[in-house]
């Protein structure tokens, strides 16, 4: 058999983990606890995402980075500009979707 | 160190300077601050029905040799830096904290000291929402900007400061951090080079508190009460506390609002200009928010690294390494317009 009898995919355990963590483990804690169980659900999130995804596609763009610095691009440039975005917006719809705004 | 060891340690070193009825009770760590400790504590005396609201700030050991404690020491220049400002700050009439002891190493509880937990939510969800503060939230501009101007007259000049944290000298800093992590990370390059073609006309260096946002200011229902948290004080440009204070990732439930989701920026300049304050133009406001964003994408970094390098394997430390695009996309909308109140 190649896989388990029930398809229990990885995220169905990152999602029980979730729940686990948000109503049971939440409410026994306060204060700093708190804190950190509401940056542990946080991560679970991520993880979540970046599974769906199938991985983190944002393009390298380490060689505009450099040009920038070099200042052989210049912040002006509208194609670098949209570059910089794309690759930006495609972390955050991983790393936390909810901070993308509409225009 | 066990709980018990702890409230013990840190009896002992009160009753060396309050005398032997001093008691520690309801000691627990609280949320607030990424690279030092801050813990609350209720101190009694012979009665221990009267008890006082305290915080100890614990600050981490100095393991981080080399490059790394240059970076950290030079955003946190550390405790005895942190205490003079306090000083500073409250000997010009200000509210702030008073440090009521100074750990010393026979303490053994590191590097730390005590001061007095005033009165206030520093919450700023509950700040932003709260029936019982919609009066505050009126007043907060005019408060914050008061307060900051009046910082402007703080007498600094024996507190010894290593060096000024100008504009320019922040762009520096950033891109030499940048290049000892060895990141190449684009977006933070087009805020350095865009940030390097707006540099406000240089004015005379004040005292600037460096995290001035709602989660350092202890706001009662009449408004601000003390503003905490001088960790990341250092001598520079005032406005650069008016820029951080538009930061969006301040404005918790209210983006729309830029400062710190209370008004407007126009709204704050105004109120600036009533405090007392020399005019600011609103690119110069915009110039210290595009900063901000960076410098809050490099402090997300640096605490990434710090998890990853195995100094502090903390949840926090790992996640935060992971915000990094959130004041980036914030630094990009602002370079390009869309959200600045320019038009």
């Amino acid at each position: 058999m190649s896989h388990d009898p029930l398809p229990v995919t990885t995220d169905d355990l990152l999602e029980a983990l979730e729940i686990f963590l948000r109503e049971e483990v939440t409410p026994q804690m306060q204060g700093y606890g708190e804190f950190r169980t509401r940056v542990a659900l946080n991560i679970l999130g991520m993880l979540r995402r970046e599974q769906q995804h199938g991985g983190d596609h944002s393009k390298d763009i380490s060689d505009l980075a450099r040009s920038l610095r070099d200042g052989d691009t210049s912040w002006k440039d509208q194609q670098a500009l949209q570059e910089i975005k794309a690759a930006n917006l495609d972390r955050l719809r991983i790393n936390n979707p909810k901070w993308i705004l509409e225009d | 160190m066990g709980s018990q060891e702890f409230t013990d340690l840190l009896t002992a070193a009160l009753r060396k300077r309050c005398g032997n009825n001093a008691r520690v009770s309801d000691l627990t760590r609280l949320t607030a601050g990424a690279s030092c400790e801050s813990w609350r504590f209720d101190l009694s005396d012979e009665n221990p029905a009267i008890s006082s609201p305290m915080i100890l700030r614990r600050f981490p050991a100095k393991s981080e040799a080399g490059k790394d404690g240059y970076f950290a020491d030079r955003l946190a220049p550390g405790r005895s830096h942190e205490v003079a400002i306090l000083k500073a700050v409250g000997a010009a009439g200000l509210p702030v904290p008073v440090v009521q002891l100074e750990l010393t190493p026979d303490d053994g509880l590191g590097d730390g000291y005590v001061m007095n937990c005033l009165e206030g939510a520093a919450y700023p969800p509950g700040i932003l929402k709260d029936d019982n503060f919609a009066a505050a939230r009126e007043q907060l501009p005019s408060d914050i900007a008061t307060f900051r101007h009046q910082l402007s007259s703080v007498d600094i000049s024996n507190i010894g400061f290593a060096r000024d944290e100008t504009a320019s000298q922040q762009i520096n800093f950033f891109r030499e951090m940048l290049d000892w992590l060895d990141l190449k990370h684009a977006g933070l390059e087009l805020g350095l080079s865009w940030l390097r073609d707006h540099l406000p006309e240089p004015g005379p260096t004040r005292l600037v508190h460096g995290d001035y946002r709602l989660s350092n200011f202890m706001i009662t229902p009449k408004g601000l009460n003390a503003v905490i948290d001088w960790e990341l004080a250092h001598p520079g440009d005032p406005v650069e506390d008016l820029g951080w204070l538009c930061v969006r990732s301040w404005r918790f439930s209210n983006p729309q609002l830029a400062v710190a989701g209370l008004t407007d920026r126009r709204s704050l300049l105004t109120a600036w200009e009533r405090a007392g304050g020399e005019p600011v133009k609103l690119r110069d406001l915009i110039f210290w928010e595009v900063l901000g964003n960076v410098k809050w994408a490099i402090l997300c970094l640096l605490q990434g690294h710090r998890y990853l390098s195995g100094t502090d394997k903390s949840i926090e430390m790992a996640v935060v390494g992971r915000r990094v695009e959130e004041p980036v996309y914030d630094l990009i909308r602002l370079i390009d317009g869309k959200d600045g109140e320019l038009s």
